[in-house]
């Protein structure tokens, strides 16, 4: 079982594809139909699951979803409970945050029409990861909701959502930085030769321009800086407080384990904790039955019968199950003792419809 | 196929780019070929699916007839740097990488042209004969990235005004738009996103690059065992009496053997959906590569999906 009673913030990580963005949607709905006022931040979802969200016009507000959308169908849900999505736009969110911190108007904008900015503003370097930690922040300040559940982004590494922060900070202490905020290639006179003949051939590649907008960028950000750092402190403390949770989820296959694994030991050593694992897509069992013992069966029924392929069907199914199994055993010591681990079954369609994820809630055994 | 210099495999992270990779390969080596097989985005994976530890920089035989080696674009900096502008190695690695870090987060394209301009010096090796190889395969980044680095010469020549680089972005241009040359393969499976990002990278593959497409390779198709009638029967035989007859002949067990048949129909039938919407949007050749149930990733499911690969591709 997972709880989350007493929990405000819940963050799903995983590696690609492991179903991140189904599980985020279906503790929120979970959520929603236990009384709680839940909304759940989804990344680059399927289209029909953001159509089922309401989320088929870009929208990065939170928009609320009709409560008859979603409630139990034996009435069960407490009235109190209420939804609501919203997609992650990378690029505005970060707008909003050069907005915010800006000295005035005038600053605002030459920061945000700097090539340099435009740049890293995309999805480049870690941005997005940074972004679905900010806007954590803008929802955990905005007061409506006593669950915040957020998704995160497709990455190789799970580990890339909570390197992101200090990615930011670590750009502005770059040595670099300090450099280019200087007059005007001044730069080019203190930076060491390394530095110097590296910054000149860059400029001989790709053209002076390119290094131009990072000096301007930079001198544009001059009286921020402070602000952005403040900000990055406040959201890795929210990341880090008792009242988050991490939520990991994998398949059961080897190198998904592995990644969960590893991203667990780092939670572990920044003192965070998971919460709970999830395995998603487990393949059924069924049944007990050697694959070897089936194929010898579905020989017998003579080759290319149809009974024999019924029988090396199911071999093949529980070969994959038990290769799942052999995989998955053991991941419970490598996450951490003690960490409620859930197995999430493969089911026979997608997951883009509110029956389909209360089917995948009903799995998680999630108690909010 | 294996007629190119250049064969790059893209597509969603996790549908099999780095197995049909390493299965091309083998492919290329059965016919003949020397080949050097690139790992971009280097997870490190690659040369496990042909049987061998990880690689660097440094090219190393994993397989005979296969060298394999892993992008990284400070090496490929420095190597540029050494070769094309006389530039004496920088001694100290560490403020040229910091440094590095920093700009080419702030220029497009720099990260991107290191790994393109290094793989098209390859290739250009290759056609020449001057290399240990004759193709290049590339394990390149997925859907989201490898427009970017694909367009790397393009966009390098539109924003340099400057520079010898810009005058080198002409022979990759032009080795990356030749179809005798250079081939963009994309990896998806029969699942909604895989699908939809891959009909969204053919599409701005066409509009934003002059990169030759090829095919784009479904793998793990699972298998069409049973008709519609046979699905009928099935569940005909979930009733009682049916199910006692069965288990007097064929022993226990019945109801396990149906679950399974449901779910291979039921698995395949919400796959054949995915499948048709990317018939319908893709007109490039489709090559379907089997879910194998029975094998661990390592030589010998590599060995399997060559093979599969090479039968679709009339080998
Ligand atoms: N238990 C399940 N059974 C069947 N299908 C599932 C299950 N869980 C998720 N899926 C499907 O798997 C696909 C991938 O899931 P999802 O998009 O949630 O993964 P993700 O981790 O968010 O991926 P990405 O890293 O690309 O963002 C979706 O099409 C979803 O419908
Ligand atoms: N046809 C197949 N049948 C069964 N399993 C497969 C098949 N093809 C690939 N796999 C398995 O799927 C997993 C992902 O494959 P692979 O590493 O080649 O994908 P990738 O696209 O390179 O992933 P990444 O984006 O993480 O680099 C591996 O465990 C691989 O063994
Ligand atoms: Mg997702
Ligand atoms: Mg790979």
């Amino acid at each position: 079982m997972i709880d989350l009673a007493d929990r405000h913030i819940v963050i799903c990580c995983g590696t690609g594809g492991v179903g991140k963005t189904t599980t985020a949607a279906a503790l929120a709905v979970e959520a929603a139909r236990a009384g709680r006022r839940a909304v759940v931040v989804t990344i680059d979802p399927a289209k029909r699951l953001a159509d089922t969200l309401g989320l088929a016009a870009l929208s990065d507000t939170a928009s609320e979803i009709d409560p008859t959308l979603w409630r139990a169908d034996d009435g069960d849900s407490p009235a109190t409970g209420s939804l609501h999505a919203l997609m992650l736009d990378t690029k505005s969110t970060f707008d909003r945050l050069v907005t915010r911190y800006a000295g005035d108007e005038e600053q605002a904008q030459r920061i945000l029409g700097n090539g340099f900015y435009r740049n890293v503003s995309g999805a480049l370097g870690g941005t997005q990861e940074y972004m679905a930690a900010e806007k954590l922040h803008e929802l955990h300040e905005d007061g409506r909701f006593d669950l915040i559940v957020v998704d995160t982004p497709p990455s190789r590494h799970a580990l890339d959502f909570l390197d992101a922060p200090a990615r930011l900070l670590r750009l502005l202490d770059n040595r670099v930085f300090r450099l280019l905020m200087m007059p005007t290639r001044a730069y080019l006179r203190v930076a060491s030769v390394a530095v110097q003949t590296f910054l000149r051939t860059v400029a001989r590649v790709v053209g002076t321009q390119v290094i131009d907008d990072v000096v301007g960028f930079f001198q544009a950000f001059e009286g921020m800086e402070a602000g952005f750092r403040e900000r990055a402190g406040h959201v890795q403390r929210l990341i880090s407080d008792p009242s988050t949770a991490f939520v990991l989820v994998t398949s059961a296959r080897r190198d998904a384990i592995d990644e969960a694994e590893f991203f667990a030991h780092r939670l572990d050593e920044s003192s965070l904790g998971v919460s709970a694992l999830i395995v998603n897509r487990v393949h059924p069992e069924f049944g007990d039955e050697s694959p070897e013992g089936l194929r010898v069966r579905a020989r017998a029924f003579g080759a290319g019968s149809r009974l024999a392929l019924l029988y090396e069907n199911l071999a093949d199914y529980r070969q994959v199950a038990d290769r799942e199994r052999a995989a998955v055993s053991g991941v419970a010591t490598g996450v951490g003792e003690g960490v409620p681990t859930v197995w999430v079954p493969l089911l026979d369609h997608d997951v883009h419809d509110f029956p389909s994820l209360a089917e995948v809630a009903h799995h998680l055994h999630a108690c909010f | 196929m294996l007629d190119r210099r250049l064969l790059c495999f893209t597509g969603k992270g996790g549908v099999g780019k780095s197995t049909m990779a390493a299965a091309a390969a083998l492919l290329a080596v059965q016919h003949g070929k020397r080949v050097l097989v690139v790992e971009v985005d280097a997870k490190g994976a690659l040369p496990a699916l042909l049987g061998h530890a990880p690689v660097g920089y440094r090219p190393e035989t994993v397989a005979p007839g296969v060298r394999a080696m892993a992008m990284d674009t400070e090496q490929s900096l420095r190597e540029y740097l050494r070769l094309n502008l006389r530039v004496p190695v920088v001694g100290r690695i560490g403020p040229l990488a910091r440094a590095f870090d920093f700009v080419a987060t702030a220029a497009p394209g720099v990260k991107e042209i290191l790994t393109i301009g290094k793989i098209l010096w390859e290739v250009r090796a290759a056609i020449d004969g001057t290399a240990d190889h004759d193709l290049v395969i590339v394990d390149a980044a997925a859907t989201g990235h490898v427009v970017s680095q694909l367009g790397a010469p393009q966009s390098i020549r539109e924003l340099a005004d400057v520079g010898p680089l810009r005058s080198q972005t002409e022979w990759m241009i032009e080795l990356l738009s030749d179809p005798a040359i250079t081939e963009l393969n994309v990896v998806t499976t029969p699942e909604e996103m895989p699908v939809a990002e891959t009909i969204e990278l053919v599409a701005r593959v066409r509009s934003e690059l002059s990169v030759p497409l090829g095919s784009v390779i479904v793998n793990r198709v699972l298998p069409e065992l049973f008709t519609r009638a046979d699905e009928a029967a099935f569940e005909a035989m979930r009733a009682p009496a049916a199910s006692e007859w069965i288990a007097a002949r064929a022993g226990a067990g019945t109801a396990e053997v149906l679950d399974g048949a449901r779910l291979a129909v039921e698995l395949r039938r919400a796959r054949a959906e995915h499948l048709d919407a990317l018939r319908a949007a893709v007109d490039l050749p489709l090559l379907y590569v089997p879910y194998q149930f029975t094998a661990t990733p390592g030589l010998r499911m590599t060995t399997v999906i060559a093979e599969a690969l090479g039968e679709e591709l009339g080998l």
